[in-house]
């Protein structure tokens, strides 16, 4: 029995982290789909936005003393209004040069993580943020599943959007602009709102994991984690809201739970190897995807199979 | 010329407005007003400038000098120049399309609900905004889906025809106070485009003034009180049909090559 429970829960800490950092990258890849599978706009800037959550509720807790929730809300409204800035700087770029300029998003919010040492420690590193609460071993339990809430909530959200007139409209924005705008439809306000929401969100994310990470450091602000979120995305499927959660389960679960938990990996291989692999399986899946499945393994959106309207139309005589 | 149509509805008063590419001077007209009669047509050899025109009308591409004026039916003045394309649409100009435009992703059904959602609707935090959206507006919608026969008005537009007849049908149900409809006979089998004529110069009898710029001239004498004829960038001619198909200088420019 003791031989079973080993091995389904032999390492509890790694178990957690897994599913957590699985749980997490599902959150971020849901509000990057409303970014790009909807209103079809790219982000490799995911980390940036992410990384300034996490910081900024970890200068604002430890270097200033505040509050735990006022800090969480602050570093969500930072994200936000960092996210509109962003948004409006990459408004009337080409599809490319939204790319470059978010990826540029994410080398500056490290850069400033690894050089502005008063403010983030540098690397030295920046703790500790502690839960804000504490109920004994199970607290990172509890704080994931904290977090597994939050992310049905994004998850609820995105999928009303594609219920909702909104959505409708950020679906025409990442299809046909001009058009949108002809018919009397504001779409950089429109792209804005998106931009502030999405990104309070991702900072959100990133506010919460700095508890679960308790030490702060740049590395946590590199491109991993984008690249992850990217893989889970185009996986699952961008044109759904199931398909990041698809694809970061058979992405990330599979290296960060299935493998590292369960598979008995020499020790000196999960720490230096183990990463680097799972970059390249995951550079190479990307490849794959791209080549021969560019809708993910859910498909297309299919709004032409709801049942919306057609009831009356059937009704006819 | 005041900008006021005689009509009392929308009108579009231009004023020494000129558009290049390069080189090459594509609109060039010192003076012209248009919405004194419900339908007028502008015609033209290819090249005339015709669709620049539009575009420039309802601030797609902006003008190198020169002022556009559009007054709506209740009086207002409204300088294109200073107006974002979007806020002019919501003023009540629409222009149709020459070249087919589509939203991919989005079924007939949705395109339409799209047209007819205000910003209110669109808000981001309004997730149940639909429902309000469809008790309003379903029978709308349905009164143009009945009109014309969609292969399937819940699925995407298949055919070039019928996402040209939806991207017409999304400018008409956005109830304009002027139409500038950029040939829309193009593409459309011959029955759909008199059925789409006939409703549009229905609606131009209830008050919607409209712009028709056309290559299918049987429609403009038809449908035309009054054409303005366009070769290289000008105006060249104002007048009812039957004066401006006699004058020898559309003959040339225009009819002759035609019938060559």
């Amino acid at each position: 029995m003791d031989a079973v429970w080993d091995f389904l829960f032999g390492s509890p800490a790694f178990l957690t982290f897994g599913l957590y950092t699985v749980v997490m990258v599902a959150g971020l890849a849901i509000l990057l789909h409303l970014q790009l599978g909807v209103a079809g706009i790219g982000n490799f800037g995911v980390v940036g936005i992410w990384g300034l959550g996490m910081y900024s509720i970890g200068v604002l807790t430890v270097n200033y003393d505040w509050p735990y929730l006022a800090a969480l809300v602050t570093a969500t409204a930072l994200a936000g209004v960092a996210g509109l800035a962003v948004g409006w700087l990459v408004a009337d770029l080409a599809a490319d040069g939204v790319l470059g300029a978010t990826l540029a998003v994410a080398t500056i919010a490290f850069l400033i993580a690894d050089g502005e040492r008063d403010l983030t420690g540098g690397q030295v590193g920046l703790g500790t943020i502690d839960f804000p609460f504490d109920v004994g071993a199970r607290t990172d339990t509890v704080w994931l599943a904290i977090l597994a809430v939050v992310v049905a909530a994004i998850g609820a959200y995105a999928a009303r959007v594609h219920r909702s007139p909104y959505g409708r409209l950020l679906i025409a924005i990442g299809d046909n602009e001009a058009l949108a705008r002809s018919l009397g439809k504001s779409t950089f306000a429109t792209k804005m709102q998106l931009f502030a929401i999405t990104s309070a969100g991702m900072g959100l994310l990133g506010a919460l994991y700095a508890s679960m990470s308790h030490f702060l450091f740049p590395q946590h602000i590199d491109v991993r984690l984008t690249v992850a979120v990217v893989v889970a995305l185009v996986l699952g499927g961008s044109r759904r809201v199931a398909g990041p959660l698809v694809g970061a389960v058979l992405s990330v679960g599979l290296f960060d739970v299935v493998i590292k938990v369960y598979v008995k990996l020499p020790a000196g291989f999960v720490e230096q190897a183990y990463p680097k692999v799972q970059q390249m399986v995951f550079g190479a899946l990307l490849i794959v995807l791209l080549l021969f499945r560019p809708r993910g393994l859910l498909g297309d959106m299919r709004r032409d199979r709801r049942a919306q309207g057609r009831g009356r139309w059937a009704a006819r005589p | 010329m005041g900008g006021t149509s005689v009509r009392g509805s929308a009108a579009v008063h231009v004023a020494g407005v000129t558009k290049r590419f390069g080189e090459r001077i594509v609109v060039d007209v010192p003076e012209l007003m248009l919405g004194r009669h419900p339908i007028e047509g502008l015609i033209g050899p290819n090249g005339a400038g015709k669709t620049t025109l539009l575009r420039l009308l309802v601030h797609a591409l902006p003008a190198d000098t020169g002022t556009i004026t559009f007054r709506a039916a209740a009086g207002s003045a409204v300088s294109v120049s200073a107006t974002p394309q979007h806020r002019l649409a919501r003023h009540g100009l629409v222009k149709t399309n020459q070249v087919i435009q589509d939203f991919a992703s989005l079924t007939i059904w949705d395109s339409l609900l799209l047209a007819v959602a205000t910003r209110r609707d669109e808000r981001p935090h309004r997730l149940f905004g639909d429902r309000a959206l469809l008790r309003e507006h379903t029978d709308e919608v349905h009164t143009y889906l009945d009109k014309f026969e969609f292969a399937d008005p819940f699925g995407y537009a298949r055919s070039g025809g019928e996402k040209k007849l939806l991207d017409i049908l999304r400018c008409l149900i956005l109830q304009p106070q002027m139409l500038l409809l950029d040939e829309p006979a193009a593409g459309l089998p011959a029955d759909v485009a008199e059925r789409v004529i006939e409703l549009i110069a229905e609606r131009a009898t209830a008050g919607m003034a409209v712009v028709l710029v056309e290559h299918d001239l049987d429609l403009v004498w038809q449908f035309c009180p009054f054409v303005h004829f366009m070769a290289e960038g000008r105006v060249l001619l104002q007048g009812s049909p039957g004066d401006v198909r006699g004058h020898s200088t559309v003959v040339e420019k225009y009819l002759g090559a035609r019938r060559a």
